[in-house]
């Protein structure tokens, strides 16, 4: 079975630190990947396509030293590996335009300001996981305790097979 | 200032020519004068009596003062010219001189008066000519009088009106200045919020994860023995360093090949143990029973969120204190002060804004300067705003300081696309901006305030482009104001 990651990119390692503790009951169903910095996370990103893996869900900052993180999901987006990857920005920061463009030109999957809610958070990642397993047409049974169930059930009685990639 | 032809001259002339036939003894002679030619000459004496027959002559007086030369009056035909310095005896009041080309009977003032004195009847009409000759003149300055007081109030008025546009031309412009002030303030507050809003996340994190595990802790009933490695995990905790996210992903590699058993999210806490701490649990229990090593990781994870707390109040603390000393010093106050201090706090302000840029700092030692702080920080907001936006993301911002004999030297360097050479001599001016977006708030008034303000130091800031290509703001500013 293909590993699914969760990619949390922030260059504070206290926001880094909080974003891996909020999600940290997921852990052990989808391995979660830090990175401080989106050269960082290119590697990382890399590296799981590099054996295979799928990714997930990538939470990511926008401002910080070196390359932006709106810049960093539009790239991710044009990668067909990771087109139903899903992506949320954790900022406080991104102004309209680079917001705009991340929607636009990233396919941005949901925007958390900061401060965020540690609830908001992990119920937030566990609806974007949900996606991703429906939208990639995994097999939603290992995920049926950690995600949201009513949802990947709904998702079986639809589709009536169930496949694994 | 009049030049009409005098109502009665035909009469004067009529007069004078009647007279004429009495003063042939005189011999009077008739003189020529070119247009410009002195008849007389101020302060001058003089010996005659003019009378003029054809042409204007202008009587003339120069200002003490200004050596200005102002025009009094002008004659025509049957005016007399000199009869001030004929009757008084003193050297010549005005100048006259010939507007036109002019021909004039000339009588000798002596002769003149000899002929007057020994002739009664004469006396009386030459008094009488003289009288309304003078009479005429009198006239002539009421109305000239009247003129100037007219035009003077007409002056009064408009240059009370100049006073008050001047003033409205003030205020406005004070209140221009103020919104710039205002806009710059914005962009502050909100890099400022952002700068904030990273340690607050952090605090509420880590009040969130004492809350849910404190409570656990004292539930836990432990013995002395355990109590001591609960207390050794949470001091672990508070004195542990951040790992990078580069350690933390090696760290648990190696922890997932000794450990295969344990879950990932176990794995995980464990990598944020240091080395000592580690294998201080390995030793005194077994890793995989997690239901201990569990406790013992809550233990741990308090005291990392103390350390997190901690830091994070902090990082607030002291993004305070430069707030404070930023703002403090928006004082209209002339203090010494070290100018690399306030650079350094509006750096720290506008950290959020200049994250994306590698800083070059080169702060050779200077004297404190003479100056006022907080206007002095406003013209490094306006310098290092503007460079950033100049700058592509990733690029560089260099600051220099120096001292020379008793100036100091600063530049700002930016590695944006330069400044296009013919917009160079405009750039100081207001309302100029290159910004394309409506994205930033301002009016394009930053760099004329800050030369403003330099100016007010009695220095001067200059642009040019840096021979590396991107803008360079030079700033001088002497230590003591001339």
């Amino acid at each position: 079975m293909k590993k699914i990651y969760i990619l949390c990119v922030d260059d504070e390692p206290e926001v880094l630190q909080a974003v891996e503790q909020n999600i940290a009951e997921l852990e052990d169903s989808f391995p979660i990947l830090t990175a401080e910095s989106s050269d960082e996370a290119r590697t990382l990103v890399k590296h799981i396509a590099d054996e295979g893996n799928l990714l997930g869900l990538v939470l990511c900052d926008h401002v910080m030293p070196g390359d932006n993180g709106v810049d960093f999901l539009i790239e991710l987006d044009k990668e067909d590996v990771f087109y139903n990857t899903r992506k949320v920005l954790v900022t406080g920061q991104a102004g309209l335009d680079a917001t705009v463009k991340a929607v636009n030109e990233g396919r941005l999957n949901h925007y958390v300001a900061k401060p965020w809610q540690a609830e908001e958070l992990i119920k937030i990642a566990k609806d974007q996981l949900t996606q991703f397993v429906i939208r990639s047409k995994i097999n939603p049974l290992p995920y049926m305790m950690s995600l949201d169930a009513e949802k990947l059930s709904e998702y079986i009685r639809t589709e009536g097979i169930v496949t694994d990639r | 200032m009049t030049n009409d032809p005098h109502n009665d001259s035909e009469q004067e002339t009529a007069k004078i020519s009647n007279l004429m036939s009495r003063f042939k003894d005189l011999k009077p002679e008739t003189v020529n004068f070119e247009a410009g030619d002195s008849i007389l000459v101020e302060g001058a004496a003089n010996a005659y009596v003019y009378v003029i027959v054809s042409g204007m002559v202008d009587m003339l007086k120069h200002s003490k003062e200004t050596l200005q030369e102002m025009q009094i009056d002008s004659f025509g035909p049957g005016d007399l010219i000199g009869l001030t310095s004929f009757w008084t005896n003193q050297p010549s009041f005005l100048e006259s001189r010939a507007q036109t080309d002019t021909t004039c009977l000339r009588f000798n003032a002596e002769s003149f008066r000899d002929l007057v004195d020994t002739d009664p009847t004469l006396r009386e009409a030459i008094h009488q000519l003289f009288i309304s000759n003078l009479s005429g003149r009198y006239r002539r300055m009421i109305s000239l009088n009247i003129e100037v007081a007219e035009l003077s109030e007409k002056l009064d008025h408009e240059h009370q009106q100049l006073r008050q546009a001047m003033t409205e031309l003030k205020e406005t412009r004070n209140r221009l200045i103020h919104q710039e002030k205002l806009a710059t303030l914005g962009q502050l507050i909100a890099g400022i919020a952002h700068e904030i809003n990273n340690p607050c996340a952090a605090l509420t994190q880590g009040v969130e994860r004492l809350s849910k595990s404190v409570p656990t802790l004292l539930d836990l009933d432990s013995t002395p023995d355990n109590l001591e490695l609960e207390a050794m995990l949470l001091q672990a905790g508070i004195d542990c360093p951040y790992w990078s996210a580069e350690e933390t992903r090696t760290r648990m590699d190696t922890i997932a090949k000794h450990y295969p058993e344990l879950k990932r999210s176990l794995v995980r806490r464990l990598s944020h143990l240091d080395e000592l701490t580690f294998k201080n649990i390995a030793r005194k229990i077994d890793l995989r029973k997690p239901t201990r090593l569990t406790q013992l990781l809550d233990c741990f994870e308090i005291g990392t969120a103390l350390r997190s707390t901690r830091i994070a109040s902090s990082r607030i603390q002291s993004l305070v204190v430069s707030l404070k000393n930023y703002g403090k010093q928006d004082q209209e106050e002339w203090q010494m002060l070290d100018l690399r201090d306030g650079l350094r706090d509006t750096l720290t302000v506008l950290n959020n804004r200049l994250k994306q840029y590698t800083l070059d700092l080169k702060l050779d030692p200077i004297e404190p300067t003479y100056c006022i702080g907080g206007e002095i920080n406003q013209v490094w907001t306006n310098l290092l705003v503007n460079a950033s936006q100049a700058t592509p993301e990733g690029g560089t911002i260099t600051i220099t300081s120096k001292q020379k004999d008793q100036t100091i030297y600063f530049t700002i360097t930016d590695s944006g696309p330069g400044i296009n050479p013919e917009l160079l001599d405009k750039i100081f001016e207001a309302n100029f901006t290159t910004k394309k977006t409506k994205s930033d708030f301002g009016l394009g008034l930053g760099l004329a305030i800050s030369k403003e303000i330099i100016e007010k130091h009695g220095g001067n800031i200059t642009a040019a482009n840096a021979p590396q290509s991107g803008a360079q703001f030079t700033i001088q500013i002497p230590i003591e104001k001339q």
